[in-house]
């Protein structure tokens, strides 16, 4: 009997790869089929990470332990144009795909598979809201080439341009990075000169591969202050998020509540960790926000809806 | 002016970017009232608002959201509760190049509580990028002390999409 390989939310031409690898892996003495997701038992699930319907599927496959694999948009690919390098290639993807099938024992059923560009949870991102050592004040972050300030004490990034702080943001999902607690010298002020907003540039790098992040701990958390969000548009879910943590919720309540996936939220709480913003229970906010009295809240509904919060991101 | 018919407001000193942020926000071109500056023209701001910058949003079942910047000059103070009848909420926008960002914000806080003193609120902080050493955190120890926990975003008024981000900024954040 043929393994069955199901697959949900490909690209038609990302379908089409898939399939010649398939079919290629009886050189391999894999006899596999491939078929869209069904809801049915399957060796593998193969979804596109960058689509809604493939994030469900994952969801789905994962609560009934099957095994998933992710196929998410690759590094140096601007999300707004499309513009990228080239994806796997047929014979790569057999040879992954050859790898995942043999391998019971690398992962556990209801995980997602790893690929070799998948980093460990010791990335900077998530070290930077966990480590001791980096996890407050402002911090001085180098990986290969780059060379950054990430200033909690005033929410601003620090580069020496903005194809720096583009490039770092593409790869604070790796491990490898050095962070350690310094401010930048008055001399090194003068480099780095181009400046952004922190809470929107960590926002931004968790939510390009939020499949690299861990689960967030099942805590209750506040956020001390509002993200500053400005320069996010596309994310309307984290305006959700913030709302929500204002008066303090746990990562369950919020995906109850706002309707949200699990990992968008995730990634959101990494985020705003990392920014140096969500605190535990034990320090409750002063005051909590106070909702609006006396507006017309079916006119805000629809001024909100208008402005589309209706959407998740 | 219909005090019944729903309005947002936007108020901030001048050269903080409100005409720029309506003209992103409406479906329309704003009504301007600008005029020339005499004094302290820049090569960025060769004009300034001399009454107050009108604009219109229509929803999908057609109910019409005014938009109004309240001007910043000091002489023109007594129409903000005139303008701001009615108001949903305000957007409290800020000239990082101004500096003593706190002090303005506390001001222009105070000047809209007088008024109506439970209206949603948030900050919009112009120009942070061209300012060396801009900091948020004095802003945020206002608000902190002020017991008062609302957005503060900083964005560019003339993108579209970061204008509006902060109306959903302060539309969720007064959504029960």
């Amino acid at each position: 009997m043929p393994t069955l390989i199901r697959h949900a939310g490909l690209r038609p031409e990302q379908e089409q790869r898939l399939r010649f690898a398939v079919a290629a892996l009886s050189a391999s003495g894999i006899q596999a089929s491939l078929d869209h997701w069904d809801g049915t038992r399957c060796k593998l699930v193969v979804v596109n990470l960058d689509d809604g319907h493939g994030r469900k599927v994952r969801e789905i496959a994962q609560r009934r332990g099957l095994r998933v694999v992710g196929w998410a948009q690759p590094e140096g690919t601007d999300g707004h144009t499309g513009n990228g390098r080239n994806d796997l290639g047929v014979a790569d993807l057999t040879r992954w795909l050859e790898s995942q099938l043999r391998s019971e024992a690398d992962v556990q059923p209801g995980m997602m598979a790893t690929s070799p560009s998948m980093p460990a949870s010791n990335s900077g991102l998530v070290r930077l809201a966990q480590d001791p050592a980096c996890v407050e004040g402002d911090i001085e972050a180098r990986l290969g080439g780059r060379h950054l300030y990430l200033l909690r004490s005033s929410g601003r990034v620090l580069t020496s341009s903005l194809s720096d702080q583009m490039a770092a943001r593409d790869r604070l999902h790796e491990a490898g990075w050095s962070l350690r607690q310094a401010t930048p010298s008055v001399q090194e002020l003068g480099t780095f000169e181009y400046s952004g907003s922190l809470d929107a540039w960590l926002l931004s790098a968790a939510l390009r591969k939020p499949e690299a992040l861990p689960a967030f701990p099942e805590k209750l958390c506040f956020l001390e202050h509002w993200p500053d969000l400005g320069a996010s548009p596309d994310a309307i879910g984290a305006l959700k998020v913030a709302r929500a943590l204002g008066s303090g919720a746990t990562p369950s309540s919020i995906v109850a509540r706002h309707v949200l996936d699990p990992w968008y939220v995730a990634a959101c709480l990494w985020a705003f960790a990392a920014a140096g913003l969500l605190r535990a229970r034990s320090m409750l906010p002063k005051t909590e926000p106070t909702p609006e009295q006396g507006r017309p809240a079916r006119l805000l509904n629809k001024l909100a809806s208008y402005f589309g919060l209706g959407r998740q991101a | 002016m219909d005090p019944a018919t729903p309005k947002l407001v936007l108020a901030g000193p001048v050269g903080a970017g409100k005409t720029t942020a309506i003209r992103s926000i409406a479906d329309g071109d704003p009504v301007s009232t600008e005029a020339p500056l005499t004094v302290g023209a820049t090569l960025d701001k060769l004009t300034t608002t001399v009454a107050f910058d009108f604009a219109t949003i229509v929803l999908d079942d057609g109910t019409p959201v005014l938009i109004y910047g309240l001007p910043g000059q000091e002489h023109f103070a007594f129409m903000r509760s005139i303008v701001m009848q009615g108001a949903l909420g305000a957007l409290i926008l800020l000239n990082a190049r101004d500096g003593h960002l706190d002090t303005q914000a506390e001001y222009w806080l105070d000047a809209l509580r007088e008024v109506d003193p439970i209206l949603g609120v948030v900050i919009g902080i112009t120009h942070s990028e061209c300012v060396p050493g801009f900091s948020l955190a004095p802003v945020r120890a206002l608000l902190r002390r002020r017991g008062e926990p609302i957005p503060v975003f900083t964005f560019d008024a003339r993108v579209r999409e970061q204008a509006q981000h902060l109306v959903r900024a302060l539309l969720i954040s007064v959504l029960p």
